[in-house]
């Protein structure tokens, strides 16, 4: 009996990685997320991803495919195109999609949102956007016709950084749950404290527009400090239906 | 051109033909309507003309604009409406009146700026169809009136279905009071039960003006739709916060002073 329950329980923690936000099936081979706990009960779809490996080739950073995860970036399918943009394509969150003429070039990243491609980038302003990102856990689903996040490249001392999360946090309302309690964080690295971010997210009630300011993290001096931004929602909020778009912006300071 | 704008030039080209009309076609009001509850103030702002087409059918339009404050003083929530009317007396006898009231308002996006950031709201839409049946007993007159409201906001929807008594009681030569009590049933998801009450003086200043004080209570809060708050209180389906929430879920009360221009 005692034996029953520990193999079940083995069973369910085992299908609970394997559900948890796409995780589970990346084809790109970067690593898979363990499932974060949801101390709520189970009325958000939690997405964790974002990690950047970068070298410097040939005078440009090079973020890394198969080590790089984008933000926030979730699909129901693998080899998603994702397309690459200059500048900031939403200087106005309003717009529709970025102008096709600062289309730099597309490339393809797996379900949990792992580079499949290079991104050799010159030291600028980009504008990754992807479409129809849908996250499931279970019954749950989230989904967002589309997510766009603006970065920058840049040098600091001669040496390239960038603003793309080396780990992004969301949890957001599952489709048809209430949308207080979600929240947004990610962290950059430390050189991007004091840099501008936004949130904006778009749904068929309204938008939300947020602006934060990177900060030290963690508050006291530490080894390891970066960056940090956290968004957090009001308390109260309508039930979410399917999310129309969702930009995320990292400026440098 | 900016709709307050218009309907600015249109309230003045409307006053200033008011005195061309035949008796009483044309009125023109401003209203400003205000309220300090707990620390949370709120600031309306309306213009509204009517125009009588025949002697049972009178239309109307109006524009408002709202704004409401939190404790901290940074926080606020502001909208503006426009709403179209139409009033029409189904019977009239000696003492009898039965008339029906069609009132649509499409409220603009809601904006609350509060220190997380700037949440917008999609404009609802409030549709109110009430019945008013009045009697004149010598000197007073008193009445029922009965609406129903349905409120569109985005993925949201309610309902709100009101019964108000309403009484003139004597009226003087230059002023008149009126007295409503109602109670109302707002269904959105669950039904909840709210009750308001209102009293108005209405004085006549000189030839063609009027002015109008009144208050309004509302022990439990306003209801979604069918009183003169609808146009914020219809956001509260969106759970905006405090900033909208509280006009509906605490006790609350408001002042308002309406001047009307007329031909007379």
């Amino acid at each position: 009996m005692r034996r029953n329950a520990v193999l079940n329980g083995l069973v369910i923690l085992a299908a609970a990685a394997f559900v948890i936000t796409g995780n589970g099936c990346g084809g790109g081979g970067g690593a898979v997320q363990p499932p974060p706990t949801d101390p709520s009960g189970g009325r958000f779809i939690v997405i964790e991803n974002g990690r950047v490996q970068t070298e410097e080739k040939n005078g440009k950073l090079v973020i890394k495919a198969d080590e790089s995860q984008l933000p926030g970036m979730v699909f129901s399918q693998d080899a998603v195109q994702v397309e690459l943009y200059r500048g900031d394509g939403f200087a106005n969150p309003r717009t529709d999609t970025p102008p096709s003429s600062s289309l730099i070039r597309t490339f393809r990243v797996s379900r949990d949102g792992t580079l499949l491609d290079n991104l050799e980038l010159e030291e600028r302003r980009y504008t990754v956007v992807a479409t129809n990102i849908e996250a499931r856990q279970g019954q749950k689903r989230f989904r967002s016709n589309l997510i766009a996040f603006v970065f920058d490249v840049y040098k600091v001392n001669g040496v390239f950084q960038t603003t793309l999360p080396e780990a992004f946090e969301a949890r957001f309302p599952a489709i048809g749950y209430a949308i207080e309690d979600s929240y947004v964080r990610f962290r950059s690295h430390l050189s991007a404290v004091g840099g501008q971010c936004l949130f904006f997210m778009e749904r068929a009630n309204g938008t939300v527009t947020m602006t934060k300011q990177f900060e030290f993290w963690p508050p006291s001096p530490a080894s390891s400090t970066h960056a940090n931004v956290s968004f957090e929602s009001l308390p109260g909020g309508p039930e979410l239906e399917p999310v129309q778009r969702i930009v995320v912006k990292a400026f440098k300071p | 051109m900016r709709l307050p704008v218009v309907a600015a030039i249109l309230s003045v080209l409307l006053a200033a033909s008011v005195r061309a009309q035949p008796a009483d076609n044309v009125r023109v009001s401003t209203i400003w309507r205000g309220a300090e509850v707990e620390g949370r103030t709120l600031w309306v702002n309306e213009q509204l003309v009517t125009l009588r087409v025949d002697a049972r059918t009178q239309v109307e339009v109006g524009w408002q604009r709202f704004v409401a404050k939190g404790r901290v003083r940074t926080n606020r929530f502001s909208t503006s409406s426009r709403w179209y009317g139409l009033q029409h007396v189904l019977r009239q006898d000696n003492d009898r009146q039965l008339s029906l009231s069609l009132r649509r308002l499409e409220a603009s996006e809601g904006t609350a700026d509060v220190a997380e950031g700037l949440f917008t709201y999609t404009a609802p839409r409030i549709d109110t169809t009430s019945l008013l049946s009045l009697q004149h007993d010598g000197k007073r007159t008193t009445g029922y009136r009965l609406s129903y409201s349905r409120t569109h906001a985005g993925t949201e929807a309610a309902d709100t279905i009101g019964l108000s008594f309403v009484v003139f009681p004597a009226r003087a030569a230059r002023w008149q009071v009126q007295l409503e009590g109602g109670l109302y049933a707002d269904r959105h998801g669950d039904t909840h039960y709210r009750s308001v009450f209102g009293a108005t003086i209405s004085s006549r200043l000189g030839r063609g003006l009027h002015a109008k004080l009144g208050v309004t209570f509302a022990p439990r809060g306003f209801p979604t739709a069918g009183t003169s708050l609808e146009a914020l209180t219809a956001f509260s389906l969106y759970r905006p916060g405090s900033l909208v929430e509280n006009w509906r879920d605490r006790p609350a009360g408001i002042l308002s002073l309406q001047i009307t221009t007329s031909t007379d």
